[in-house]
């Protein structure tokens, strides 16, 4: 265990080594991805835990112990918070205005319904002072990202209105067995015991339904084929307090990213059970990312860093396996002689949902020591593969 | 799970149900009368609707009723709700049950805390609430 330990950790490094950046110009933030927490991903780490309090009154605690952490005094020290805050709160959502489709017109409704699943990450990392950096500070970042538009593919949402309304006859009739069955058994239902029967038999009865599975088991197939297309949005901006002390803070990095996603699967589209088997697509993304940085060796004098990187990727995945060419022209609006591309290609095998493999091959930005080729395992960081 | 009462007047006023589950989840929602005998009678459920509702349906009259308990029991799937919202989905669920017809008029009950428990990890939700009918003893 303690072998395997020392060799997770070094992968670890080895992952976080390539991304880590020693000048704006060098900007790594993991290509061009929108982040999924952007506040983490401006300050450029991966917290080992995140707290993701679920509802209203857990962010209260979130935030109140956050607040008290330093007495009152500074900002709190490695934290990272995140929350989605429309799920905060109660709602009046059913399950097909959660998935956005009439259940009567068995069409896309709204193609905005992912939004609700907006984002809002803050965070901090505390860095003593080095050779490097001679000065000891609080980085402290907050973002947000929403999945602006997600328009699926129209011959789906017939299948999953069908799917669901099958899944919801199944459990009407488990329902009805497990009730009467517990009726039956406890003469008062009034009683505790009659709701520790209902569990036994729902579970009985549930586990032992094939009929079920099989509908639920298909609803994931469906609700797993890729949307047709899709923008996300994220933005995020940091602040630097120098010995952790409010008065003495100052800009550090801001940054705005958007993707736009068309997805093509190749099979046969007018056929949904070959587009539910099918695990194999073209991805086209579109991308522009701008970032704005105060650099600093000494915190007395500053240089500003603003670049804005648009580009695209070209991607074919074929079940756990993808292959993609990323090119990304940088265009550096404080120093335009800076100015270049990044063009690599890229190799992914999906060992299992946290566990990525993966090459990289191409030219990086820069002039000089612009190679990349990396090699490297991602493991579970953030819940985010260098592709999406 | 804690039970709760809906006082009914005297004589043939029919007592009508309306369920209504609110959740992002797929529900289903069954509704059973136990009368004094033991005698099961079946109320109404909510089919293949996923939404789980029970649209307004009888439930009896008043001089059938007295002392019979009205027993609503509802499964939620989370199939197609991410795994890191089940626990939200269990917290937030609302269900409220509509009575009419009786010695108060219209009355809402809604789900509690204890009438609700996760099976299966969280990926299920089940709820059972009883509802006794009872003539009011103060006039």
């Amino acid at each position: 265990m303690q072998c395997l330990n020392k060799y997770k950790s070094v992968l670890f490094f080895l992952c976080v080594a390539t991304t880590m950046k020693s000048s704006a110009q060098n900007l790594e933030l993991k290509d061009l991805n929108v982040p999924n927490s952007p506040a983490f991903t401006i300050l450029d780490f991966s917290p080992k835990v995140i707290d993701r309090p679920g509802t209203a009154k857990a962010f209260t605690a979130s935030i109140v112990n956050l607040v008290t952490q330093e007495g009152g005094n500074g900002i709190p020290k490695n934290f990272a918070l995140e929350v989605a805050p429309y799920w905060l709160f109660k709602n009046n959502l059913t399950v097909y205005r959660y998935l956005g489709i009439d259940p009567n017109t068995k069409k896309q409704n709204n193609i905005f319904s992912n939004s609700r699943n907006a984002s809002v990450s803050v965070g901090s990392v505390y860095k003593d002072s080095t050779k490097k950096l001679p000065f000891s500070a609080n980085y402290f970042a907050f973002g947000a990202r929403v999945n602006c538009i997600r328009v699926v593919r129209g011959n789906i949402t017939e299948p999953i209105v069908e799917t669901v309304k099958g899944i919801a006859g199944r459990l009407t009739t488990i329902n009805k067995a497990a009730s009467d069955t517990c009726l039956k058994k406890v003469a008062d239902p009034t009683k505790p015991e009659f709701k520790t029967c209902f569990e036994k038999e729902v579970t009985d009865r549930i586990k032992k339904d094939d009929d079920l599975a099989k509908l639920e088991k298909r609803l994931e197939n469906l609700l797993a084929i890729k949307p047709a297309f899709q923008v996300d949005v994220a933005l995020a901006g940091s602040m630097t307090f120098r010995d952790n002390s409010i008065g003495e803070h100052h800009h550090h990095r801001s940054g705005v990213w958007t993707t736009l996603e068309f997805n093509l699967p190749l099979t046969n589209t007018k056929d949904i059970e070959k587009m539910i088997e099918n695990k194999n697509y073209l991805s086209i993304y579109g991308k522009v990312r701008y970032i704005d940085e105060d650099s600093t060796t000494n915190y007395q004098t500053f240089a500003t860093h603003k670049l804005l990187d648009f580009g695209g990727r070209f991607e074919f995945e074929f079940d756990k396996f993808s292959v993609s060419f990323e090119s990304i022209h940088r265009v550096n609006r404080t120093k335009k002689e800076l100015n270049s591309n990044r063009n690599v290609g890229i190799l992914q095998y999906k060992i299992r949902d946290d566990l990525y493999l993966s090459g990289t091959f191409g030219k990086n930005f820069g002039t000089v020591n612009n190679l990349v080729a990396l090699l490297g395992l991602n493991w579970g960081f953030g819940k985010q593969s260098l592709i999406e | 799970m804690a039970s709760r009462v809906y006082f009914l007047k005297k004589g043939q006023a029919v007592v009508s149900l309306e369920v209504t589950p609110t959740s992002i989840g797929i529900v289903s929602s069954v509704a059973k009368l136990k009368k004094t005998g033991g005698t099961i009678v079946d109320i109404g459920d909510s089919g293949n609707d996923a939404t789980g509702k029970i649209p307004l349906v009888p439930v009896g009259k008043s001089s059938d009723l007295l002392s019979s308990v009205l027993v609503i029991t509802n499964i939620i799937d989370l199939t197609a709700v991410p795994k890191n919202q089940w626990k939200q989905v269990f917290d937030t669920l609302r269900i409220t049950y509509h009575l009419e017809g009786g010695a108060d008029g219209p009355q809402d009950f809604n789900v509690d805390t204890d009438d609700k428990s996760q099976l299966m990890e969280g990926k299920f939700i089940i709820a059972t609430k009883a509802i006794k009918f009872e003539i009011n003893a103060m006039p």
